[in-house]
């Protein structure tokens, strides 16, 4: 193995770093959309709207049933395709970073939205009583009572689906990019390309995705403990 | 149900000093974990139809002792004699002994994939070998007399504190055993059960059942209780009067 | 391509040059496509992982020897995202074994480790459900050793880990998708050749792509839910209505 050919020399160190840039960049905009979109549709569950808490259900089974390979594939190389039959004008060119950014953010965010869902199932229906008794209004009942206790019955179970959205970074493989816009596995085979050397590159990456799933660890972790402080309104 | 722990000892029908063996026997029990000395010679019995209750501070050894009684622990000086199997230190607890002691955990300790007639019924067929039906109207006798009738099928999780305590009075006494041992058996319920349980306990005493009972609730012990045991630091006085136990400071 | 094309392709993929057929292998895996390679990777997997995921779960309870390799194994594969192991199966295979290996049997191989690390953990929280209280009072109660195990102890574990290893089983099967970074002609990537091959509108075959892989988790929950009907009460943790 050498690393110092493939992995410590520029260019492709630089390569190799900005791909992890990228890797990072990937996760939290997709964490942050997934748990926009999930809070979203979890919130459409308890709607009185039939119509809307059926759709709230079909997303959640669409996308935890439809692994994110097809999806973005589809979305990155399908649906441009499509695009002019029902819009009649062409799908923009270069588009293809935040495809995947979508289809990864839409494919978390079923799975966030059921665990959300069960982490308010999981507060004692007393507490929305004793809020109520108090006199506090919907949205601070919401706002400060409920939601901080649902969050804090799901945060490890959230956490765990965060850190596997992060590993799904490395789906990008399936799409064309261009190489500015490749996360670290991306930049991996970019490498290999060049230099046929595929193992040193792919340690790297290795490397690279294990440090972040054990930092995102050891911060759930730390967060789930911190939570376990917190006191529930009234009795 | 419960012929063997009361044998018709009861002094005040006697006549005259009538010898009956203990149901239970400790003599000199020691058990040391390395340096320290957990147990340091405790012996202590206990005649048929009585309770003795054992009471101290936690870690001065009770639950040793009623791991030691109980089969699960072994020790390393001094003799249990037990329904008339000895048990000697350091020598394997008899097999024969294994079932024949109702255990009461202070955790309950029931089996969760169960439901309340299983759990109490199990060993019966098990163990006992007994035919299903006799074996489940068996079951559905002891529920009944710990108040459970209606809940025999249910789950252990669908029970409160205190009706799964109930089911493992039940599973222990279904045994017939020669004496009950109750580990703390008020401790992990929620304040109302507790209330009932120390009724079912009480009324158990009252029918002659032969109990050890290990509790750290003072109060509960002098009114179970016609014989006390203080543990302190491994040494073990016993007595027929209560007020041994008000050296206990605090409850 | 009629939908009776497409649902066919969909299951078998598509046929395979004799060219890429390696005759040092088994002719019948190599020309294996659509769902039917999905399932029989999917299923492979799990059949080789499970056990090993068995041996690395009690290897974690035994002398520190045992224990740290088990550990970081576990762990650095659990870490990884299915794409980098499939991909270090694939790019580390020859230079390390010197012969080519079809890249159906590398995936498989990368997902029999995957595997492996889930269900490891799956075991470990079937051991944790067995509380030693319960094997006390077992014992107790005049059990036997060979009693105990059986009736207590594996039942109490299987009851729990059952549901568990269905959802392994269905989240093997839908990362076998990854596959088609290698090549692999498994039901993604067959998906992919249909709407590429043929002006197939791409939303039918989606569609159906969703049926396939959500109807099989569909199947697992039904099935979960009928073996907690079957089973109940099987993790003691469980408990919300009993007060403890």
């Amino acid at each position: 193995m050498d690393f110092g050919r493939t992995v410590l020399s520029e260019p492709y160190l630089g390569w190799l770093l900005a791909g992890t840039g990228m890797t990072i960049a990937i996760s939290l905009v997709t964490s942050l959309l997934a748990l926009a979109i999930g809070s979203f549709v979890s919130g459409l569950r308890t709607s009185g709207s039939r119509l809307l808490r059926g759709l709230a259900i079909l997303h959640v089974q669409t996308f935890r049933n439809l692994p994110p390979v097809p999806l973005v594939l589809f979305l990155v190389l399908g649906l441009p395709g499509a695009w002019p039959q029902v819009f009649g004008h062409d799908f923009p060119k270069g588009m293809e970073l935040q495809l995947l950014l979508a289809g990864l953010s839409l494919n978390t965010s079923g799975y966030v939205a059921e665990i959300l869902r069960s982490g308010l199932r999981g507060v004692p229906p007393s507490q929305w009583d004793s809020c109520r008794a108090l006199g506090l209004s919907p949205v601070t009942t919401r706002l400060r009572v409920i939601y901080p206790q649902a969050l804090r019955v799901c945060l490890p179970a959230l956490g765990t689906r965060l850190i596997h959205n992060t590993k799904n970074s490395t789906i990008a493989l399936v799409i064309p990019l261009s190489s500015g816009s490749m996360e670290v596995l991306g930049q991996a085979g970019r490498i290999a390309g060049e230099s046929f050397a595929w193992a040193e590159p792919l340690v790297f990456a290795a490397l690279v995705h294990l440090s972040l799933a054990f930092a995102l660890s050891a911060l759930v972790n730390a967060a789930a403990r911190r939570a376990q402080g917190k006191v529930a309104v009234a009795r | 149900m419960t012929a063997a722990c009361s044998r018709s000892s009861s002094s005040s029908t006697s006549r005259g000093p009538i010898v009956v063996e203990p149901v239970l026997e400790a003599r000199g029990i020691t058990r040391r974990y390395g340096a320290r000395t957990v147990l340091d010679g405790v012996s202590f019995e206990i005649p048929a139809g009585t309770v003795l209750a054992l009471c101290g501070a936690s870690g001065a050894g009770k639950t040793t002792a009623v791991r030691i009684v109980a089969g699960l622990l072994g020790f390393d000086a001094g003799e249990l004699a037990v329904g008339g199997f000895r048990v000697g230190a350091g020598r394997p607890y008899p097999r024969g002994l294994f079932g024949r002691i109702g255990v009461v955990f202070q955790e309950y300790n029931l089996f969760p994939h169960q439901r309340a007639l299983e759990n109490v019924r199990f060993a019966l067929r098990h163990v006992r070998k007994m035919e299903r039906d006799e074996a489940t109207e068996h079951a559905r006798a002891e529920l009944a007399r710990v108040g459970l009738a209606d809940e025999a099928g249910r789950l252990p999780s669908e029970l409160s504190s205190g009706e799964r305590q109930r089911v493992a009075i039940a599973r222990a006494l279904a045994l017939d055993p020669y004496l009950l041992l109750l580990d703390e058996p008020t401790s992990s319920l929620d304040p109302a059960a507790v209330r009932g349980i120390e009724r079912l306990i009480l009324q158990l005493a009252e029918s002659g059942t032969t109990m050890l009972l290990v509790s750290h609730n003072v109060g509960f012990a002098r009114r179970a209780a016609q014989r006390f045991g203080l543990l302190d630091a491994g040494r073990l006085e016993v007595s027929d009067d209560a007020r041994l136990l008000d050296r206990l400071a605090g409850d | 391509m009629s939908a009776f094309e497409v649902v066919r392709r969909l299951l078998v993929g598509y046929p395979v040059p004799d060219e890429f057929v390696d005759p040092a292998y088994p002719e019948l895996l190599q020309r294996l496509g659509g769902l039917e390679l999905t399932l029989v990777v999917a299923a492979t997997s799990l059949l080789l992982g499970l056990p090993l995921g068995a041996l690395l779960a009690v290897g974690r309870q035994g002398p520190a020897l045992v224990r740290w390799p088990a550990v970081l194994f576990v762990e650095v594969v659990r870490g990884l995202p299915v794409m980098l192991l499939v991909l270090l199966f694939v790019h580390l295979s020859y230079p390390l074994l010197g012969v080519r290996v079809p890249v159906a049997l590398l995936g498989t191989a990368a997902f029999t480790l995957h595997a492996a690390s889930y269900a490891s953990e799956i075991f470990r929280s079937g051991f944790r459900a067995v509380g030693g209280g319960v094997v006390d009072a077992a014992r107790v109660l005049g059990l036997s050793r060979r009693q105990t195990l059986v009736h207590v102890e594996l039942s109490i574990a299987v009851r729990t880990m059952l549901p568990a290893f269905l959802g392994l089983l269905i989240t093997v099967f839908k990362d076998t998708s990854v596959l088609i970074v290698v090549g692999a002609a498994e039901l993604t990537c067959t998906a992919r050749q249909i709407t590429v091959s043929q002006p197939v509108n791409m939303l039918p075959v989606l569609f159906l792509l969703l049926l396939m892989y959500g109807g099989s988790a569909a199947l697992a929950s039904l099935l979960v839910a009928r073996l907690e009907r079957r089973w109940p009460g099987a993790d003691p943790r469980n408990d919300t209505k009993g007060l403890p």
